[in-house]
């Protein structure tokens, strides 16, 4: 059972030895001494009554779907799993199914079911097995936790290892959703600012504030501009020389003055600005993972104190979320606001608060 | 069993790239900082004065146009190798693997080719806006509608590769 991917059709090949040696490279190149791989983002898992489901809607989701994203909390936390595993089992099933019991499969599987759409191949169980949200969820955990290091994947990813989708990506824009149902059927908060998703994390490590916001600035200087694009953050006291780690994953596409600019996967450009180049840790044309140091705070620019600039441009983007969020022009900017985005907007969107108020002051000028 | 001892090695970079993201995002340099909420806020710290920031950015130039025609062919040498829902998934993966990067092959071992709706490309792809020399993204017309293929490559003079190939809107 744990072995059969949905489909049952695809049996994984040997590696090619290059994919493997690049793995170990990566170990030694990347990992600093002493640091596990712990996650810091996990909580316990909650039962929940399914008898009981709130009154309501939860992001459009409501009556027998919130039943069915309970059944699947419970398959976790009867397998003594975690809280993300709960939300990932959500996030999963609204992708396959909105949380929906489904007696029909589709073009690509025909003879998929239930809310995981397992296949009738065997390896799920039978017709009533696949149609029991229980059990198929049940199922769907057992498959997942055999995926090695699936705690550690990126949600969709790991997702994917089990459900073998055409688009590994499937399931991402699932996720905020999911832990938010998840949240909300089990009475707790989300168990950490900046690792909600995996896909997008913090630039800094927590407990920094903000020094200047996105939009207008309450009280401009005179001959300096009075709309900033931009958020500004920094740990005080001591903020030169933190830090700065990659949001999202992509391409590193420009670093020159005091900027480096990632080109995400999905096509927004990410700046970071006012870092001495010697400081800068990346070059062009390198692959970038979230969470991946790039360079440390710098003061180099047009800039009176060590902070950290971070500008999101969504000119490009292939994210419908991110393309839908208002620009800096929409906003009432200027001309040269066009395209930024307000990053608290954007890590609205994967889940994180970027200055929650337990941690981050915010000092706007 | 076989199947999951052989997607060990790519899981394990994939692995480091999440462990890697948590980890450095929340707890840096050793710092026990598990969660926001623990970073104790020490009020002997009088907040400085914030700095005053005019930067403004420098535009990130778009891909040549050599670099753009040669990143139309890569995109529909993706596409048309991804699209082959006939083949055995031994054989398909074995074909994707020479036009993808390290990570984004290592997302596509997990996809059972059957599920895959392409078969062919109906008409010449477009370069998406934001283009750069290093990274860009193309959208292919198929039987399956729009696919967008995002492309990267670590120079100007390397081969371009796919990191993601998605159907556009998803």
């Amino acid at each position: 059972m744990a072995e059969q991917k949905t489909s049952g059709a695809a049996t994984l090949i040997a590696v090619p030895l290059m994919l493997l040696a690049a793995g170990f490279l990566l170990i030694i190149l990347i990992l600093p001494p002493g640091e596990t791989a712990a996650a810091a983002c996990t909580g316990a898992a909650t039962t929940v009554d399914p008898a009981t489901p709130p009154q309501g809607a939860i992001e459009g989701y409501e009556g027998d779907q919130l039943v069915n994203a309970a059944h699947i909390m419970n398959a976790a936390s009867t397998l003594k799993l975690d809280r993300n595993a709960q939300v990932l089992g959500v996030m999963t099933a609204i992708g396959e199914s909105s949380l929906t019991v489904l007696d029909n499969g589709d073009a690509v599987g025909p003879d998929s079911r239930g809310l995981f759409q397992q296949r009738d191949n065997g390896a799920w169980g039978t017709y009533e097995d696949r149609m029991n949200p229980s059990v198929s969820a049940t199922n769907f955990f057992t498959a997942l936790t055999a995926v090695t290091g699936w705690e550690t994947l990126e949600p969709t990813l790991a997702a994917h290892m089990v459900q073998g989708n055409a688009d590994p990506f499937h399931y991402e824009r699932f996720f905020t959703t999911a832990d938010r149902i998840v949240t909300a059927l089990a009475g707790d908060g989300p168990s950490g600012a900046g690792c909600a998703s995996g896909s997008v994390v913090l630039p800094l490590s927590a407990g920094f504030n903000m020094t200047d916001g996105f939009g207008p600035r309450i009280s401009p200087v005179a001959g300096a501009s009075s709309w900033h694009p931009a958020t500004d953050l920094q740990h005080y006291p001591n903020p030169c020389g933190d830090q700065i780690y990659s949001i999202s994953a992509g391409t590193v596409a420009l670093i020159q003055g005091y900027q480096v600019s990632i080109k995400a996967a999905d096509g927004y450009t990410v700046t970071y600005m006012h870092m001495k180049l010697s400081d800068v840790s990346v070059q062009v044309g390198d692959p970038v993972t979230a969470g991946q140091p790039i360079a440390l705070v710098g003061n180099e620019g047009p800039s009176t104190g060590c902070h950290l600039d971070i500008r999101i441009d969504q000119n490009g983007s292939t994210n419908d979320a991110v393309t839908q969020l208002s620009d800096g022009e929409d906003s009432g900017g200027p001309a040269a606001s066009r395209g930024y985005v307000n990053p608290e907007e954007f890590f609205a969107l994967y889940g994180i608060e970027l200055c929650p108020t337990s941690s981050c002051q915010r000092q706007l000028s | 069993m076989k199947r999951y001892l052989a997607v060990l090695p790519a899981a394990a970079v994939l692995v480091l790239a999440g462990c890697i993201g948590t980890e450095s995002a929340s707890a840096p340099s050793g710092q026990d900082t598990n969660s926001a909420t623990t970073v104790p806020r020490s009020p002997t710290v009088t907040p400085p004065a914030a700095p005053r920031d005019e930067a403004t950015v420098l535009p990130v130039p778009e891909a040549a146009d050599a670099s753009q025609t040669d990143a139309l062919s890569a995109a529909e040498k993706v596409l048309s190798t991804f699209g082959q829902p006939e083949l055995a998934y031994d054989e398909w993966i074995a074909a994707l693997y020479p036009v993808m990067t390290q990570s984004g092959a290592a997302a596509y071992e997990g996809t059972d080719p059957t599920t895959i709706p392409v078969r062919h490309i109906t008409g010449t792809g477009e370069i998406m806006a934001g283009s750069t020399e290093v990274a860009l993204i193309v959208q292919v017309p198929t039987d399956a509608g729009l696919y967008n293929v995002s492309l990267s490559r670590p120079s100007a003079t390397a081969v371009w590769l796919a990191d993601r190939i998605r159907p556009a809107g998803a």
